[in-house]
């Protein structure tokens, strides 16, 4: 009698373990580009979270838009809500009359991971 | 049993621990974009050089945030580097020139050959400077027009 009990409780291990490896989780953006305009402002883009279990957000606090030509920069801070599932992009201030014209670009990746 | 029991337990814990190191993560990739649009903002203002006051220098402000050109030309042009007053008329030269950018533009007509950015706005002076005034040269007005061309 032990000794099935004791194999029931095994099985059961087992079957948590494995019920917890297929746990829901991943994220999307609403879009898979943000345009920043002329950088002279935040912008904001939503995501979405499918999650069964507890989790994070992360990710980079700062990032640089790169002029595509001339390699000119753009500094700006990410902040993740994860209350709103949005993902704000701030630029640094600087004069847009003062910064090389042109196309720039950047990428950020967002993480969720389970806690 | 008792190692039916062994066995279960080592695939409990296998599944546990594998549960564990498996990485329960995700992420999204955002792509950003943005474009920051042609300024060029020129701030020559009308000067009126006195050569008698030995007045002959001006200057003017070019801020850019793309490569540029400049060309000058001037009004009395058929006849040359000349200030005119009727038929009268008196020699000169000029310049054109930013020290920041050891840039110097010294012919009417041409235009700068190479193009330079001025993220900042940068000031170049424009000099002129006239023949010899004796006692010879009529009294008068004498008169041309220098214009600056900036090109994007």
């Amino acid at each position: 009698m032990v000794g099935v009990t004791r194999v029931f409780l095994g099985l059961l291990l087992l079957l948590s373990a494995v019920i917890k490896a297929e746990d829901v989780l991943s994220i999307s953006f609403s879009n898979p580009t943000l345009d920043l305009g002329d950088m002279s402002s935040a912008s904001t883009i939503a995501f979405t979270v499918d999650a069964s279990t507890d989790y994070t957000l992360s990710a980079p606090a700062t990032g640089v838009m790169t002029h595509t030509t001339n390699g000119a920069t753009v500094g700006y801070c990410v902040t993740v809500s994860k209350i709103n599932s949005t993902l704000t992009v701030t630029p640094n201030a600087f004069n847009s009359q003062l910064q090389s014209a042109g196309d720039y670009s950047s990428s950020i990746v967002l993480t969720i991971a389970a806690i | 049993m008792k190692n039916n029991y062994k066995l279960l337990s080592a695939l409990a814990l296998s599944g546990i621990f594998s549960t564990a190191v498996i990485a329960i993560e995700e992420t999204d990739t955002l792509g950003l974009s943005s474009t920051i649009a042609t300024s060029v903002v020129v701030d020559a203002g009308t000067h009126t050089l006195d050569l008698a006051a030995d007045t002959t220098s001006s200057d003017m402000t070019i801020s850019a945030n793309v490569p540029f050109t400049i060309k000058l030309t001037n009004a009395n042009s058929a006849t040359g580097s000349k200030l005119l007053s009727g038929t009268d008329e008196i020699d000169y030269s000029f310049s054109l020139a930013n020290v920041e950018t050891d840039t110097t533009y010294t012919t009417f007509g041409e235009t700068s050959s190479s193009q330079v950015t001025h993220v900042d706005a940068k000031t170049y002076t424009l000099t002129i400077d006239p023949a010899a005034i004796t006692a010879a040269t009529d009294a008068g007005t004498y008169t041309d027009t220098i214009t600056v061309t900036i090109t994007h």
